[in-house]
């Protein structure tokens, strides 16, 4: 038999709110984090602009020390990880500790930190602190959660960057499948660093003003940062220690392009085969989806074939689904992106409201959806799924439903 | 839901002892070293100088040239392992459903070398230095993006990435898929490259035998005189199978894999477990039917925590059945890495499948902490009814897999 998997804490550090109720009242007002960098020095660069966390100060939450040795992804996965963990009430004695673990996504984790050493090394201008370089593994973050909460149960990092988080979502459902855990920590953080961006901007893929998915003006994608993480409980786990009980996570899929490095699939195949894997694990037809948080990534090519491969699953229905392309509010967090997005996606089921696509003004005939345009619309979801979609074609999907009892 | 039986029916190895199966374990069994001086980058501001890298290889004889330009060294590296993996299943891609087939990797710096390259690229040049042949093959999930293409493999696409246990967990997520028969067929696997940076990172973070520490440098696991690891490179790929679906093809089978255990310790960051506990749990998880495992191969790699919590947790777990079970350590001949439980595994897979346990080389003294049935120099014979492969990695992640023999 499957075993029922709740979600029952959410936390957030992005760059449009550095908690769960100032990020979700963004959302909906359709705020854009977007600003220019400051982690890194942009001016050498053409485009400059980034969704950064700003008015999150490391020493609010961290002793001195523990500021020098904590990478930006690190202080991000713990911030976001303490608001989940104790909106899920789970401080204390409240889960075995034996049958707690973490399994989180990584996009560039700790590289922020590494550059650092690296630039001072390769330039010889100064001998940089060896400290830096204990972010040089992408489980980092993973383990600084494990430690601090005491979890000892399973623990793994996803790798697979800009659908790692919602990767590590499904993984972190099999722990609790597996009879490995209870309760499970999963999702996401990542920091803006200066790989990635000049990596992006190199391939041509980042836009100059704003993240525009879907619109024809779109030139690509704003890149962002933060964490999105949220408590996946065995349902009567939850229920024996009267968890708060936010939505349920039904199923998911994960699978691969097999067609190319940087492109995906042109005609959605992809995109449709995981759909279609996400919602038969979940045991969900197309006709029960009532949203769809996108991912949208405003690059001209994965519009188009993430357009094409809902309609490829929707057929007809397609053109009714609300969906939403949050990055353009959030930037594209990378190894963040999914489970801020599943954050998002939790809350649209729990208040009846789907976030906007904003920056949305001219329509392009090969995105033909209903992207909900610059304002977010009230509707009674019942069951919402989440996309994320990776560099050489590492798709995954998410199904979340409202919770109820049967 | 009904559980399926796992089965390993293909093996491909690229190692610094023997590339395929064969050659693999014929130098495992002799018991050779793969460690040597580093060649390729100059290593003479380190207080370490040795480094169990791969032989020249002529990846050409794996991967069609053209698609070779694409790949960066562990890319053709994880491709050809691949290769080798199918060649030995005997698996005809042409008749098979892709998507039910599945690539499950686990790499623990993945391409360290290829983003190296690009960074330095980039402070020498700025901006216009950002390479974006470079970026594409940088990522961590690169790797196995490749193999996907390379062999048409659309059913998953995952990659873990989390320090000595990125290639166990790869194997535990596949099984898992395939007891539940959401695939019929997953190359499971992955594994790293020894790099400059790679080789600079560990020796600053004092992980590089002889490190601060007396005595010489070199991998000498559960030895009193162990100071430390030596680096090593390599893959290993097993192509992990429903039973109903290797006996369908009428497939040769290695092994079963039936059992898998993972648990976490807090000791700190850079720590290994040290009471044993939690690797202990590991196993138990693991292993259905203790009384029942013959050999262990253990994850010790020479360093003074792990060695000595690995002997503690197989002691907690087996009591007085300790002594009788055979432990041994590749990693005494491959050197550690992170992505090296897939070649390990593909170690153990071999020994049940032949009946023989490769030794642990190097290793002189026996430390009084480590006093388990260590298999030294010389490789065992003996009826193996299922083994242990335990993966521990520093931060806390342990993970163990339990194989039996299949007949």
């Amino acid at each position: 038999m499957k075993k029922r998997v709740v979600i029952t804490g959410l936390g957030i550090v992005s760059a449009v709110g550095n908690n769960v109720s100032e990020f979700w009242n963004s959302l909906i007002k359709g705020k854009d984090g977007t600003k220019e960098i400051t982690v890194f020095d942009p001016s050498p660069y053409r485009i400059k602009i980034g969704a950064e966390v700003s008015g999150l100060n490391p020493e609010d939450y961290f002793t001195r020390k523990e500021v020098r040795r904590l990478s930006r992804c690190d202080q991000f996965g713990l911030v976001a990880f303490r608001e989940a963990w104790s909106a899920a009430r789970l401080n204390g004695n409240a889960v075995d500790k034996n049958r707690g673990g973490v399994i989180l996504g990584a996009g560039s984790g700790g590289i922020l930190s590494v550059e650092r050493y690296f630039r001072d090394f390769y330039q010889g201008l100064k001998k940089p602190s060896p400290s830096l370089l204990i972010s040089y593994s992408l489980a980092t973050t993973t383990d600084h959660i494990a430690i601090e909460a005491g979890l000892k149960g399973p623990r793994s990092t996803t790798a697979t960057v800009c659908s790692s988080s919602s990767a590590s979502l499904g993984v972190a459902y099999e722990m609790i499948q597996m009879g490995l855990a209870d309760v499970m920590v999963s999702g996401g953080s990542d920091s803006l660093c200066e790989v990635s961006f000049s990596g992006f901007s190199s391939l041509k893929l980042v836009d100059s003003e704003s993240c525009k998915p879907f619109d024809k003006r779109r030139q690509g994608l704003v890149i962002g940062e933060g964490a999105g993480l949220m408590i996946l409980e065995e349902l009567e786990h939850a229920k024996e220690r009267n968890a708060p009980i936010l939505a349920e996570f039904l199923g998911y899929g994960i699978c691969a392009d097999a067609y190319h490095l940087t492109s995906p699939e042109p005609n959605g195949e992809g995109v449709e085969r995981v759909i279609r894997m996400a919602l038969t694990h979940a045991g969900v037809s197309p006709e029960e989806v009532d949203t769809i948080n996108a991912h949208g990534t405003a690059t001209p090519f994965n519009d188009i074939a993430e357009t094409r491969g809902i309609k490829r699953v929707f057929g007809e229905k397609a053109k009714e689904i609300p969906i939403s392309g949050i990055k353009s509010m959030v930037g594209h967090c990378l190894g963040s992106a999914g489970g801020i997005e599943a954050v998002a996606t939790v809350l649209t089921l729990q208040n009846g409201i789907i976030p906007p696509t904003i920056h949305y003004e001219v329509p392009d005939p090969l995105c033909d959806l209903n992207y909900t345009p610059n304002q977010s619309i009230r509707k009674d979801v019942r069951v919402a799924i989440s996309n994320s979609f990776a560099f050489g074609g590492n798709n995954a999907c998410l199904v979340f439903k409202k919770f109820d009892e049967d | 839901m009904m559980d399926h039986k796992v089965v390993i029916t293909g093996l491909g190895i690229i190692s610094s002892i023997g590339i395929g199966k064969e050659e693999f374990w014929k130098y495992c069994l002799q018991g050779t070293s793969g460690i040597k001086p580093v060649r390729g980058f100059d290593v003479s501001s380190y207080r370490s100088r040795l480094g169990g890298q791969l032989p020249e290889i002529d990846f050409k004889t794996f991967i069609k040239p053209a698609n070779l330009r694409r790949m960066d060294r562990i890319g053709k590296i994880m491709v050809s392992a691949v290769r080798l993996a199918l060649d030995d299943s005997g698996l005809d891609l042409k008749i098979e459903d892709a998507n039910r087939m599945g690539l499950s990797f686990g790499t623990g710096l993945g391409s360290s070398d290829t983003v190296d390259q690009f960074f330095r690229s980039l402070l020498r040049d700025g901006p216009v230095g950002a390479a974006p042949l470079l970026f594409q093959t940088a990522v961590p999930n690169a790797i196995s993006s490749h193999c996907s293409i390379e062999y048409g493999i659309k059913g998953l696409n995952i990659t873990f990435s989390h320090k000595e246990t990125s290639t166990e967990m790869a194997m535990a997520y596949a099984y898992h898929l395939l007891r539940e028969g959401r695939m019929d067929l997953v190359l499971a696997g992955g594994g790293d490259e020894l790099s400059e940076p790679l080789y600079h990172v560990y020796s600053m973070l004092g992980a590089l035998s002889p490190g601060r520490g007396k005595g010489s440098e070199g991998m000498r696991p559960f030895d009193r005189n162990r100071n430390g690891v030596v680096l090593g490179e390599g893959s290993g790929i097993l192509v992990l199978e429903t039973l109903e679906h290797a006996e369908k093809r009428g497939a040769k089978i290695y092994a079963e894999l039936a059992g898998v255990g993972m648990a976490g310790s807090t000791e700190g960051l850079l720590r290994y477990d040290l009471d044993g506990d939690s690797i202990a749990q590991a196993m138990s998880l693991a292993a259905e039917e203790p009384s029942k495992v013959d050999t262990i191969s253990a994850a010790a790699n020479s360093t003074h925590d792990l060695d000595r919590a690995e002997t503690l947790a197989i002691k907690k777990v087996f009591r007085k059945r300790a002594k009788e079970i055979s432990v041994s350590s590749l990693k005494s001949m491959l050197g550690e890495f992170d992505g090296s439980g897939a070649i390990r595994a593909c170690g153990v897979a071999l020994s049940l499948f032949h009946g023989m346990i490769p030794p642990t080389i190097g290793t002189e003294q026996l430390d009084p902490d480590c006093d388990l049935n260590v298999v030294l120099h010389q490789s065992q014979k003996r009826p193996i009814r299922s083994a242990l492969l335990n993966g521990c990695s520093n931060g806390g992640s342990n993970i163990s897999l339990w194989f039996k023999a299949y007949h």
